[in-house]
């Protein structure tokens, strides 16, 4: 008995020895300037083999003494040591201690850091992946810790933590709403915190890099829907994944005078934008309205920005564009002009943004990144084309068109009129007197478009609420201010030399506004016009009868019914590609 | 603070965490890791790190004089370490099952109890005629050892084995589960149920918690967990403590062992009862 511990006596003597001096000797290397992490990790590697080696070597101890069960014992406990020294990565692994969520604004920098850090080197990021999926409720703790760890001004923490996050998305096989939490890190913060944003969006293609299209496509949208994503981080990684054909920031043109606006009236209109999101139609209503419009025009294209549901119920023929569960508006004709350069389509986008109509500003850049080979570019000066009435010869507008409100200073109306004039090269004009230009208030907050319509070469419609009541349309006060305004409009477009009729016009009071019934709001072609159908058969054939007398032939579709209510009517709810004009 | 400045100071702190680990069979993690942390401004895990390094040369410097005294039993060191590493294995894969914050607390107020257990004078340490049983008969675990500062040979036969070996099971789990050394559960279950003397006790703990270390230091190695420049200084100051401590145990008394043991388990106990409250 005492020579066999004797023996392990010398044997760990010797292993301490031999550890201390080797560590020493690497501390010495390594304290006079030199490198001595290899020494020192050879010194450690023989302390911990240490222990190990003495329970191997007990074995042959009690081999010797013929101790069976002895032997037994010591080789199994010999096993598990090796067992989970191996497995035990896999088995064992437990994560770094997640520093805490503080209980407002965002994790601090001196946790969250080091927890990045410990993850990245204990946690594979598959292991990690798999963690997230078994227990969901980690994930806020350790994804936002590793949303501060993004911020970090260590570029190499960032880079490291980039591919780990990028490897983790990979590797899950979690629902789109946690996969979209991973990509982002910290979704509130996200959404909140403009430095975060940039800095995941910056990292965002890189993060996505590789994955399908199918699960790209469900994770953008799921960001694009709660209105956290920005158009340009979107369409990178969007483009780069090949859930939409380009990137529109690769297709964007100065504005210049190689661009050329065509007016209302040039035809054919080869193409037709619609903007159907389901949050506003029913399927039934778009598939009606659009087997009319292509009824009425079998040669046009019509395009339909819209979300998945509305592309299952398009009819044959009808190009989709996915909008990405963006929150946009049913009405494409304000935010952008479309106009050509050479032989392509160029969007021309307003820089003014709408209050409400935020995502409207994206509208054309989705139709670059989908549909055709268009172009698009944005606008020196604001601009609203519900208040513009564009003839071959002139731009038609009230001091109501001026973006952004601009008063009754006859010099700032002069001014801005002037900048419409250059952007559109023709010349202005105004469709009332502007001696008195204070008596023109009953015509506020109704889009031009809605009320006046110029058929040229020489017509004009002017909506009448007097007719409109004929047709059920009720009198209030907001109606007498508007009709006074109309009849100020009537009298003024006379005096121009145009020969003026009148349409029915009704002011409906509603919830959460008051809506118009108009006939003027359509779209020219030629010689013909394209609207809304009313519910009031009777006024139907009187717009009808009125265009004729005009020499225009009216066509009504089935209305889109929530556009209405909502206060955009057929020229509104569309907007088109039509040949460069003269 | 100087790069050798830092060595000394961290060289130093070991020598005390190895001096008190190697004498009490624990592993020097309660001082090496919150000194690294709070006072040296170490990463944590490269604290952990350098705490398992600890740990393992705590042990293995001690080793040598506690085989070459026959303080260490090596019988009842294996014996047991069959439970400490099952129990690991199975901590390992219960965690996140269990809530730690509630194991800090049970066993913040079993380590407390086992404090005041092991304050009171065993009757039966001395007592020939105890029932050992048959099962523990078996196992062959008696021994003797030379007591320095009693002057005399002492010969011990430890009881209730089989007790031991379960009271191990969950002293490895939840060493496993809450990523704490085991010695300062493995001492008083030595000393309490197996009626241990307690330095040898003290000895084969610091036997058994050197090779549980070694173990998962392949681990703690992958996950970069160790960096040579902290371990190597700890590992030093902790050998030369160790050392120093193993020469120490035989020459003092056992009740002086005792209540050092006492104390300290004291502080493991509050410690502990704190994260969980704290969480």
């Amino acid at each position: 008995m005492k020579d066999p511990d004797l023996a392990i006596s010398w044997l760990l003597r010797i292993g301490v020895l031999l550890s201390a001096s080797v560590i020493m000797v690497g501390m010495i290397v390594h304290l006079a300037g030199g490198n001595g992490r290899t020494i020192i990790t050879a010194g450690l590697l023989i302390l911990i083999a240490t222990p190990v080696a003495r329970v191997a070597f007990s074995i042959f101890i009690f081999l010797k003494e013929k101790d069976r069960l002895y032997v037994a014992i010591t080789s199994a406990v010999l096993a598990i040591l090796l067992f989970s020294f191996f497995v035990g990565k896999a088995a064992g692994a437990e994560l770094p201690s997640v520093p805490p969520l503080p209980s407002g604004g965002w994790p601090s920098a001196q946790v969250a850091e080091p927890f990045a850090r410990a993850l990245m080197a204990r946690e594979p990021a598959a292991e990690l992946a798999k963690r997230l999926a078994a227990n969901p409720e980690l994930m806020p703790g350790v994804l936002r810790n590793l949303g501060t760890a993004m911020m970090s001004s260590d570029a190499s923490l960032v880079a490291a933590l980039t591919r780990y996050v990028h490897d983790v998305t990979r590797a899950s096989t979690m629902d789109t709403r946690a996969a979209a939490s991973i990509v982002v890190l910290d979704p509130v913060r996200f959404l909140n915190d403009a430095a975060f944003r940039k800095r995941m969006s910056d990292s965002l293609p890189a993060i996505m890099a590789g994955m399908p299209t199918p699960r790209s496509r469900a994770i953008l949208d799921e960001l694009t829907a709660s209105g956290s994503l920005d158009f340009a981080a979107f369409e990178r990684v969007a483009a780069a994944n090949g859930v939409v054909r380009r990137a529109s920031s690769e297709r964007r043109v100065p504005f210049d005078a190689s661009i050329v606006m065509p007016d209302d009236v040039s035809g054919p209109i080869e193409t037709s934008f619609f903007s159907l999101s389901s949050a506003f139609f029913k399927p039934e209503e778009i598939r009606r309205f659009l087997e009319a419009v292509h009824a009425a025009s079998p040669k046009r294209q019509l395009v339909v920005l819209g979300d998945r549901a509305i592309r299952d119920a398009l009819p044959k023929g009808v190009v989709f564009v996915d909008d990405h569960s963006r929150a946009v508006t049913p009405w494409p004709r304000d935010p952008f002009i479309v106009a050509h350069r050479s032989d392509r389509v160029v969007f021309v986008s307003r820089p003014n943004v709408q209050r409400d109509r935020e995502e409207d500003r994206n509208m054309a850049r989705a139709l670059v990144d989908d549909w055709g080979d268009a172009m698009w570019t944005i606008a020196p000066i604001p601009f609203h084309n519900g208040h513009l009435l564009l003839t071959p010869t002139t731009v038609w507008i009230s001091i109501f068109s001026l973006e952004p409100q601009i008063g009754t200073a006859r010099e700032r109306v002069r001014e801005a009129a002037n900048a419409l004039q250059q952007l559109f090269r023709r010349p202005v004009r105004f469709v009332h007197p502007l001696d008195d230009l204070d008596a023109l208030g009953g015509g506020a907050g109704f889009d031009l478009d809605s009320i006046v319509t110029i058929l040229p070469p020489s017509n004009a419609l002017v909506g009448d609420i007097d007719l409109g009541v004929k047709y059920g349309g009720k009198k209030s006060a907001k109606a007498e201010g508007l009709q006074q305004f109309l009849d100020i409009v009537a009298k003024e477009l006379q005096r121009d030399g145009l020969t003026v009729r009148r349409l029915p016009l009704l002011l409906v009071a509603a919830a959460p506004a008051d809506y118009l019934v108009t006939w003027n709001n359509v779209v020219l072609e030629n010689r013909r016009a394209e609207g809304f159908a009313s519910r009031i058969p009777d006024a139907d054939a009187y717009a009808k009868k009125t265009f004729a007398a005009a020499g225009y032939k009216l066509v009504l579709f089935p209305p889109l019914r929530r556009s209405i209510e909502l206060g955009g009517g057929y020229r509104c709810a569309s907007n088109h590609v039509r040949p460069p004009g003269r | 603070m100087s790069e050798l400045v830092f060595v000394l100071v961290v060289v130093a702190i070991s020598f005390l965490a190895g001096f008190l680990g190697s004498l009490l069979g624990l592993g020097g993690g309660m001082i090496v890791i919150p000194a690294l942390t709070l006072m040296l401004h170490v990463d944590i895990r490269h604290a952990i790190g350098a705490s398992i390094i600890s740990v393992i040369a705590t042990s293995s410097g001690a080793a040598a004089a506690y085989v070459r005294d026959r303080l260490a039993n090596l019988r009842v060191a294996m014996f047991l370490e069959l439970g400490t590493t099952t129990g690991a294995i199975i901590g390992a894969y219960i965690a996140g099952i269990v809530h730690p914050k509630l194991l800090f607390i049970l066993f913040g107020v079993i380590l407390g109890y086992s404090a005041l257990a092991m304050l009171r004078k065993r009757k039966s340490a001395d007592d020939e005629d105890r029932d050992v049983g048959a099962f523990t008969q078996h196992l062959k675990l008696h021994g003797s050892y030379f007591d320095d500062a009693a002057g005399m040979e002492i010969a011990y036969q430890p009881v209730r084995a089989r007790l031991g070996l379960m009271l191990m099971v969950i002293a490895g789990t939840v060493s496993g589960l809450l990523g704490i050394g085991s010695g300062a559960l493995k001492v008083p279950a030595m000393d309490l149920a197996m009626e241990l003397p307690i330095k040898v006790s003290a000895a084969t703990s610091n036997f058994m918690i050197g090779v549980t270390a070694a173990a998962s230091a392949g681990v703690y190695f992958a996950r970069g967990q160790i960096d040579p420049f902290i371990a190597a200084p700890v590992a030093l100051g902790v050998l030369a403590g160790a050392l120093v401590g193993s020469k120490t145990l035989g020459r003092i008394g056992s009740r002086a062992v005792r209540v050092i043991f006492v104390v300290v388990l004291v502080i493991i106990s509050v410690q502990m009862l704190l994260k969980g409250i704290r969480g």
